[in-house]
């Protein structure tokens, strides 16, 4: 084991262990449970920043060419460790009063974070897939932690059978892939396809043999037209795994049970960090090994882009659960992604990290104001339950109302530079259509986030409706910080745009 | 002699596949899927995936499909009612998986080299190299899935367990 | 001596039997069947791809299929069981919220 092999895995160690730790907790009392897991938690989540920050010095292959240390890498490690200290210190009082299970829930957070890091930092096909496994089986083990509640256990049921059958189209895709390039290595694929040589190591291949050369041959002359067939169906196989991961349309009928159905936290987690490391997995197979046959793809990426904005903002018009509606939501949003993302440029990239940054910090913000306005249960998440929050709440419904204008897109919060960088980076590709129509959906967009803003704001509150508790201590810390970063990105963008710059320049350009 | 044993087996799996489809009982179910299990582990052995094909039987046939048919008894499922809103999944569905048959079939056969054929005992490899590979190139995945093990029986025990 | 692409159109024909099971059957652990059987479809390709190109690397892309199945296996049934817990059945059509 070298040093860069130990700088690499250092981060995901460390995840792990305090995961363990976490789950010794079980042991003791619950009252002081939730305090103490979260601390360890937070502790262990610093620690592997710090790792990560650390590995800053190193770059290159470690583990023989299975785990990539690079800028890439580094910027979405932090952002799911953020994430998961914002979650996990907001859903502290939350467990307590839901009676879950605390020490679990907070090792199978930390275990998902484990995998995502794996997902963001793979070179091979093979630990891509066991990262997307670990933090896929995590979240579908959170969101039925409310075992009573029917709800929880069938939207958990439901996110598993489909995530399961994606997982199964992914695996096929790679299969394809592996036969028509010999390897699962990302850097592998990419020589192979980009032509020249073959991808199959000389330390794998087993005594004389007469296949390699064929193939070598064959690569030779360049891309041979069936070939190209395969690929193709390879990419659209993977693509639709993908796809289901960042919730694009036609893929994205789990997200809003799901989310209504999770555990209001842990919908706050769903909706950013794993999404966030399916994108991390999506840009680096599709830049790093499948840059060669971008004319393919980015035809897909176009259709999938246009349909997912548009579908999800105008099935959010009609939503009356804010759960349900900020799901919806996060389907739009993943479609702005997507726009960045089909003009496969550097730019484009560093629009979507930016992005994914400003994101984490709304949604989260958002997701957690209604999980303490839901109250107990979870009962209040209708939008008439939001009638007069201003009045009842006036703190809570002004921190709420950053988020939902951050969400549209207003200056001085980071949703705007969010935008704004992702439809610049479109047009400068020259993808004037996809930016009208993008343009044209965050204007639809606003009608709904504005309709919860009027009734915060305009509507007389229900007489029958409770007063709203005051938000503990650790959520209240959360929110407060969601709406410091959010206020803070949008108006001064540079230090997170030239973080995400540098984490997209390293991607190799199309 | 190879090659009726390829289609003997091909057919057995095929067979129990389709047999999977057609039980309405799940226990019956499980069992054809045991049998696809099995034909694909002897597939496996004239491929020269010894490895892989014990695996295939021990893990696969042995160790998932009894977890398999331990839940089938303990939940006492009985045969399956067809609802309504089945027969418009089957209106929907049906030509979907037709044509995702045809494509992928024609697709593969087509785009493999027709003179690449499989001979038996002509694969190299044996299971020591494998596990040479495994603990030499492939250590980092090896390692991290017991991570993935470990999520499963928290899983499994927060999810099912009784009521305190 | 049989043709690298019998194998992978059996394959093929597996994991289309696979989805079909997913798309028409009705009983919940009847539906993760099909999933399994989808992926062993994969693993076929696998192997015979791992065959073709005279290397062990598809063979232990398997050994990985093989344990997150189990894991994975383990989870479903477990949620498979929180969910009869709450429904008393089965059945995806009266689960309400699988409806899509």
């Amino acid at each position: 084991m070298t040093a860069l092999d130990l700088a690499a895995i250092l981060p995901i160690a460390i995840l792990t262990i305090t995961a363990i730790i976490c789950m010794m907790m079980g042991t003791v009392r619950r009252e002081t449970a939730a305090s103490l897991c979260s601390t360890i938690s937070l502790t262990g989540l610093a620690a592997a920043s710090a790792a990560v920050i650390y590995q800053r010095s190193y770059s290159g292959l470690a583990f023989v060419d299975t785990l990539s240390v690079d800028p890439f890498a580094r910027y979405f490690q932090l952002l799911f460790l953020v994430v998961a200290a914002l979650v996990g210190l907001a859903s502290r009082e939350y467990l307590w009063r839901e009676g879950m299970a605390i020490g679990e829930y907070y090792a199978l957070m930390l275990f998902a974070t484990a995998g995502m890091c794996l997902m963001a930092a793979a070179n091979d096909l093979m630990v891509i897939f066991i990262g997307l496994e670990i933090s896929s089986l995590s979240s579908y083990i959170l969101v039925g932690m409310r075992r009573n509640d029917a709800a929880s256990s069938e939207s958990a049921l439901k996110y598993f059978l489909l995530g399961s059958f994606a997982t199964a189209f992914f695996l096929y895709g790679v299969a394809l892939l592996f036969g028509v390039s010999g390897s699962t290595k990302l850097t592998a694929i990419r020589a192979f396809l980009y032509g020249g040589q073959n991808a199959i190591p000389a330390s794998a291949a087993l005594g004389k043999n007469p296949v390699l050369e064929t193939v070598a041959m064959q690569s030779q002359f360049g891309f041979t037209g069936s070939m190209d067939l395969l690929l193709g169906a390879a990419i659209a196989l993977i693509f639709v795994g993908l796809a289901f991961k960042i919730s694009a349309v036609p893929f994205q009928a789990w997200t809003p049970d799901v989310y209504q159905g999770a555990p209001a936290p842990v919908a706050a987690m769903l909706s950013t960090a794993p999404k966030a490391a399916a994108f991390a997995a999506f840009i680096r197979i599709f830049m790093v090994s499948l840059g060669a046959s971008a004319a393919q793809w980015s035809h897909l990426l176009w259709a999938t882009a246009l349909l997912t904005m548009t579908v999800g903002n105008l099935a959010a018009l009609w939503q009356s659960n804010l759960k349900r509606l900020l799901a919806y939501s996060s389907i739009a949003h993943a479609g702005y992604m997507l726009v960045a993302f089909t003009s496969c440029s550097t730019d484009g990239i560093t629009a979507i990290l930016f992005y994914l940054a400003g994101y984490a910090f709304m949604n989260i913000g958002a997701f957690i104001v209604v999980t303490h306005v839901a109250g107990p249960g979870e009962r209040l998440t209708e939008l008439d339950d939001y009638a007069g929050l201003g009045f009842r709440s006036p703190a809570l419904a002004a921190l709420l109302t950053i988020f939902m204008l951050s969400l549209i897109g207003i200056p001085l919060t980071a949703g705007f530079f969010g935008k704004f960088y992702i439809f610049r980076a479109a047009l400068d590709s020259g993808l004037l259509w996809l930016t009208i129509f993008g343009v044209l959906n965050s204007a639809i967009a606003a009608y709904y986030y504005l309709q919860i803003l009027v009734a915060m704001y305009m509507k007389q509150p229900i007489d029958s409706a409770a007063p709203v508790a005051d938000m503990p201590a650790g959520a209240r810390t959360v929110v407060t910080v969601c709406a410091a970063a959010t206020l803070l990105i949008g108006i001064q963008p540079s230090a997170v745009l030239r973080m995400a710059e540098y984490a997209a320049q390293w991607l190799p350009q199309l | 002699m190879y090659e009726i044993l390829f289609f003997v087996f091909a057919a057995a799996a095929v067979g129990f596949a389709i047999n999977l489809l057609v039980q309405r009982h799940p226990i019956y179910s499980a069992i054809s899927l045991i049998g696809v299990m099995a034909s694909l582990a002897s597939l496996y052995l004239m491929l020269g995936a010894e490895f892989i094909a014990a695996v295939q039987v021990i893990v696969y046939a042995g160790a998932i499909m009894v977890l398999f048919v331990f839940v089938i008894m303990l939940l006492n499922a009985g045969v399956e009612e067809r609802t309504n809103r089945s027969r418009m999944a089957k209106q929907l569905g049906a030509p979907l998986v037709v044509l995702l048959l045809g494509l992928l079939t024609s697709l593969v056969y087509r785009n493999f080299p027709p003179d690449a054929a499989v001979r038996f005992g002509d694969f190299p490899g044996q299971t020591a190299d494998i596990g040479r590979r495994l603990y030499i190139y492939y250590m980092l995945p090896f390692e991290v899935v017991s991570i993935l093990i470990l999520v499963a029986i928290v899983g499994a025990v927060v999810l099912a367990k009784k009521e305190t | 001596m049989v043709p690298l692409s019998y194998y992978l159109v059996l394959s093929a024909i597996l994991f289309s039997l696979g989805v079909a099971g997913f798309i028409f059957k009705r009983n919940l652990v009847t539906l993760f069947m099909s999933v399994e059987l989808m992926l062993n479809a994969v693993n076929l390709s696998f192997v015979a791809l791992s065959y073709y190109f005279r290397q062990l690397d598809g063979q232990i892309f398997v050994f990985f299929v093989m344990v997150v199945a189990a894991a994975e296996a383990a989870v479903g049934l477990a949620i498979i069981i929180s969910v009869f817990r709450n429904r008393q059945t089965l059945n995806v059509d009266e689960i309400s919220r699988l409806k899509l």
